[in-house]
């Protein structure tokens, strides 16, 4: 029984591996033949006659003598480019055309070329490979038959999202303008906030089987060229089947694979790139995704955002320590519960620790499982939140905040500082999205030493961070400028957001050439009273 | 990462595992939290030391804060546990024959010496509570009038641990300045001096409606680390005149004798300066104060004090109320040849060279020493209102 089983399993695998040979390289690096029927055999036998390849076969020329197809991916083209300046050109407008009406065999396709075809983009090509790739990235095949030269007639246009707020980064202030999943669109959103023909957009493919467009971005003269060179190398080495999201480049060329930090920034807002393409960074943006990446990457980037710029300066400071304030709260204030709690009591102030005491009475855990639970709770609550459809997405919520907050105190299973101290560390974490996947395992691992060895554990835990930090790179720039190496200059745009016209120089961490920024350095103020000295 | 470094960093987080372990981690919840301690001799064997503590029970605080008081009510929020040993350290040993918990002594803020141990000698337990490193050093040291173990038994209104009720009261000594705040860094401090006395605050227990409770009193006064003897309030003012640790209080000038009518001065600000000066031979010390102070009460119903003249009276006035408290500290010092107000260390700064020969010979130049006192008072303000309250 269960051999006959097998042999069945057998004879379908063996079915199945029929036709799964790939496609060999020479069959695609062939010429075209001057035959239109074997070239759309030939069309038809590479892309394996898939069913979204569409071919409409027609005579053009006033004799009708001729004839004539295009080919194209059905879905990727827009059906009313090609209606309107193709095949109605074509079939239409050649028999009257002046000054040369298509008409017999006389040079057809430098007349279609240049007196028919109203198409703004238009190529020749000769290989299949180039048709082929054309066609699969959205583009018409125009075959005349008797030419083995096929024009190659841009109208792309598929289905795409919107442009649209982005979810990640919201703002108060600002523009509402998110990237796409659209390359191009992409490219038009940074090149309309920077009209500069310094404005680079440099064009790759990755992925051997996605053929995914990349686009490397800078601004020529601003930006440190040897970045974009190792970039570039970094870029050209991947070879990987598939890139479906801008994080498959971003971990395949980040300078420290191991770490828990990121050294390759990724933002949703092209306002940010731009901004960023401005302090000399480099942009990298990957067709399918709408996060851009930007690098070098430091780690005060992390409590910069957009929107600091775009408000005054004293508030944006403020923000700033508020983040900083988050920033040390959600990595140490666990620690320093436990710590205080299993070995540094004589550090509380009494009456801190009287009612920490008196919560702390009947539980039945100590305080480092006592946090680890509420921890690993909060981080599940998280997750589900994250994964589940939006409308239970509330539900969780509501049992979440139910079960881990009242009824887990009520029932004395955590105490209520427990409570408080994972809430207060969970708010923390979201202030500072862009670090926040490095803060649970932080925090984890500083709560196992601050459980261990107290205050002394926890102190060699972020001595052990500080270690690790500034030894990161960022694509040359060291992860901790401007603090580590400190660049006096560049702490104007760290702790303080210092005025837009004090900062008139570029960073200098990352770019060293052509810093200035701004004319002036001196606030706006109102013209000098004239009658005074009248 | 190498294969060398990552056995080296292994070997370093594992040796840190091993090592560390869990040598002195004891949660909050096994630790008995002691509030105060009070020190007598044992009834029996006058040479055991009886410690009598309060711990605090966290469970009465939780219940009465959860449940508003109801349940709290009938949990006693302290614990008081007692111990005899033959030294300090001894009894507080002893203490875990009682006490599931350790004794936690970091939350201690009151040590109070009963009056028969302090008249033996306090020098066999300032040692354990200077020596371990979990008692503060800015724990309150009193002594008590009676037994400590009736001061650490009483309660206090509103203050659920009384001993953080002691500590609270020492602490609001500085509003009328006529009690001493002194913790164990500044009593043994003093201790350490050859020549100046320690003093510290007393505390005693008095019966209010059937109810003991607590009020701090006189200043207890040492010598060679046994008690002498007790300042009242107007001479313990006197003290903290000279010292300069007059922060606040009030100056009550009894203005007319007949009727009794007052004028009560608020202190703002007041300093001092010793200065011992030697002339053949004879030291004499001045003692400088300038105080400064507001009306704060005036009963009498007419408004000549809102005068520059009737300023300057008050003025003199006060100053004569100030001298009166100095002179009555001094004299009580010097009938107990105590040194409280660290005269000799002030002559020891001016001249070193002349204090050898002095030294040995202070004890007895102390009871005679003669102390010109200079007083400077001002009055800075009248308050809200100018005149006195009274119909037109």
């Amino acid at each position: 029984m269960l051999r006959r089983l097998l042999r069945k399993i057998k004879f379908f695998m063996q079915r199945n591996f029929e036709n799964n040979k790939p496609l060999s390289s020479n069959q695609l690096k062939t010429s075209l033949s001057k035959k239109l029927n074997t070239n759309l055999e030939n069309i038809k036998n590479i892309l394996n006659h898939s069913s979204d390849v569409a071919i409409r076969l027609f005579d053009i020329g006033s004799d009708n003598k001729s004839r004539a197809a295009i080919a194209f991916i059905d879905g990727l083209v827009d059906k009313s480019t090609i209606n309107e300046y193709i095949m109605k050109s074509l079939m239409l407008d050649s028999r009257t055309a002046l000054p040369t009406p298509l008409t017999g065999k006389k040079d057809m396709l430098g007349i279609i070329k240049k007196n028919i075809l109203t198409a703004a983009e238009l190529r020749e090509v000769k290989t299949f490979e180039e048709l082929i790739y054309g066609m699969l990235s959205g583009e018409v095949v125009l075959i005349v038959d008797g030419y083995d030269t096929a024009f190659i007639i841009g109208a792309k246009g598929w289905e795409s999202r919107g442009v649209q707020e982005p979810n990640t980064e919201t703002v108060v202030r600002g523009p509402r303008e998110g990237f796409t999943e659209n390359l191009r669109t992409n490219t038009a959103m940074l090149r309309r906030r920077l009209k500069s023909p310094n404005l680079v957009f440099e064009h790759l493919k990755i992925g051997r089987v996605t053929n995914t467009d990349v686009c490397i971005v800078y601004i020529r003269g601003i930006t440190n060229i040897k970045i974009v060179q190792e970039l570039r190398r970094r870029l050209n080495r991947i070879d990987i089947d598939g890139i479906l999201e801008s994080g498959y480049i971003e971990q395949l060329i980040e300078d420290a694979p191991f770490s828990i930090f990121p050294t390759i920034g990724n933002t949703e807002r092209p306002d940010k790139v731009a901004a960023k393409l401005l302090e000399g960074r480099v942009a990298v943006l990957t067709d399918g995704s709408p996060m851009a990446l930007t690098l070098p990457y430091l780690f005060m980037e992390g409590i910069q955002s957009s929107e600091d710029y775009y408000s005054r300066t004293w508030f944006s400071t403020i923000v700033r320590w508020i983040r900083i304030a988050a920033l040390i709260i959600t990595i140490l204030l666990p620690p320093l519960y436990i710590a205080g709690q299993s070995y540094h009591q004589e550090m509380i102030p009494t009456v801190l620790l009287l009612t920490m005491a008196a919560a702390k009475e009947g539980i039945p855990f100590p305080v480092f499982i006592e946090t680890l639970l509420m921890g690993i709770s909060f981080e599940m609550l998280k997750e589900a939140g994250v994964r589940m459809p939006r409308p239970i997405g509330h539900a969780i919520s509501i049992v979440g905040a139910l079960v881990l907050g009242e009824a887990a105190v009520n029932a004395g299973v955590v105490s209520a500082p427990a409570v408080i101290v994972t809430a207060i560390t969970g708010i923390a974490g979201f202030i500072i999205p862009t670090h926040n996947d490095s803060f649970p395992i932080l925090r984890l691992v500083f709560a196992i030493l601050a459980a261990i060895a107290g205050l002394f554990g926890l102190l060699l835990g972020i001595v052990f961070l500080l270690i690790h930090l500034v030894s990161l790179r960022s694509f040359g720039i060291p992860y901790l400028s401007p603090i580590a190496p400190g660049i006096i200059q560049d702490l104007k745009d760290t702790a303080i957001r210092a005025p837009l016209w004090a900062m008139y120089k570029r960073p200098r961490a990352i770019n060293r050439k052509n810093p200035v920024r701004l004319g002036a350095d001196e606030p706006s103020q109102p013209p000098e009273d004239k009658e005074k000295d009248g | 990462m190498s294969k060398r470094t990552f056995l080296i960093v292994g070997a370093a987080v594992l040796l840190f595992f091993v090592g560390a372990g869990c040598w002195n981690r004891v949660e909050i919840e096994d630790k008995a939290i002691v509030a105060g301690v009070g020190i007598d001799s044992d009834k029996e064997n006058k040479e055991l030391v009886k410690l009598t503590v309060q711990i605090v029970n966290p469970a009465a605080l939780k219940a009465s804060a959860a449940e508003g008081g109801k349940e709290g009510g009938g949990k006693e929020a302290v614990w008081l546990v007692t111990a005899a040993g033959s030294c300090v350290f001894d009894a507080v040993r002893n203490f875990t024959f009682q006490s599931p918990r350790k004794l936690f002594w970091a939350h201690s803020k009151v040590i109070v010496i009963g009056e028969e141990v302090a008249k033996k000698g306090v020098e066999k337990i300032i040692d354990f509570f200077m020596r371990d490193h979990e008692p503060y050093f800015r724990t309150w040291v009193l002594v008590a009038r009676g037994k400590a173990s009736e001061i650490m038994e009483a309660k206090i209104g509103l203050e659920k641990i009384p001993a953080y009720g002691i500590s609270d009261l020492v602490s609001v000594t500085t509003a009328t300045s006529q009690a001493t705040a002194v913790n164990l860094k500044e009593f043994t401090g003093m201790i350490l001096s050859k020549t100046t006395s320690p003093f510290t605050t007393g505390i005693e227990v008095f019966e209010k409606e059937g109810e003991k409770r607590l009020r701090l009193t006189d200043t207890a006064v040492f010598k060679n680390f046994r008690l002498k003897g007790w300042l009242n309030k107007e001479e313990t003012r006197g003290l903290l005149w000279i010292l300069g640790k007059v922060k606040s209080g009030i100056i009550d000038l009894k203005w007319s004798a007949k009727d009794g009518k007052h004028v009560s001065i608020e202190i703002i600000r007041a300093s001092s300066r010793v200065t011992p000066e030697i002339k053949d031979g004879d030291i004499t010390i001045t003692v400088d104060i300038s105080e400064e102070g507001n009306i704060g009460e005036d009963e009498m119903l007419f408004a000549d004090f809102i005068t520059p003249a009737g300023i300057k009276s008050l003025e003199k006035k006060k100053t004569e109320v100030i001298k009166r408290e100095i002179k009555a500290a001094i004299k009580k010092a010097q009938e107990f040849n105590t040194d409280i107000f660290g005269f000799g260390e002030a002559v020891y700064r001016k001249f070193p060279m002349e204090w050898k020969k002095i030294e040995e010979e202070w004890e007895k130049i102390f009871p005679t020493l003669k102390v010109t006192i200079k007083v400077t008072a001002k009055i800075r303000r009248t308050g809200l209102i100018s005149e006195p309250i009274k119909p037109e």
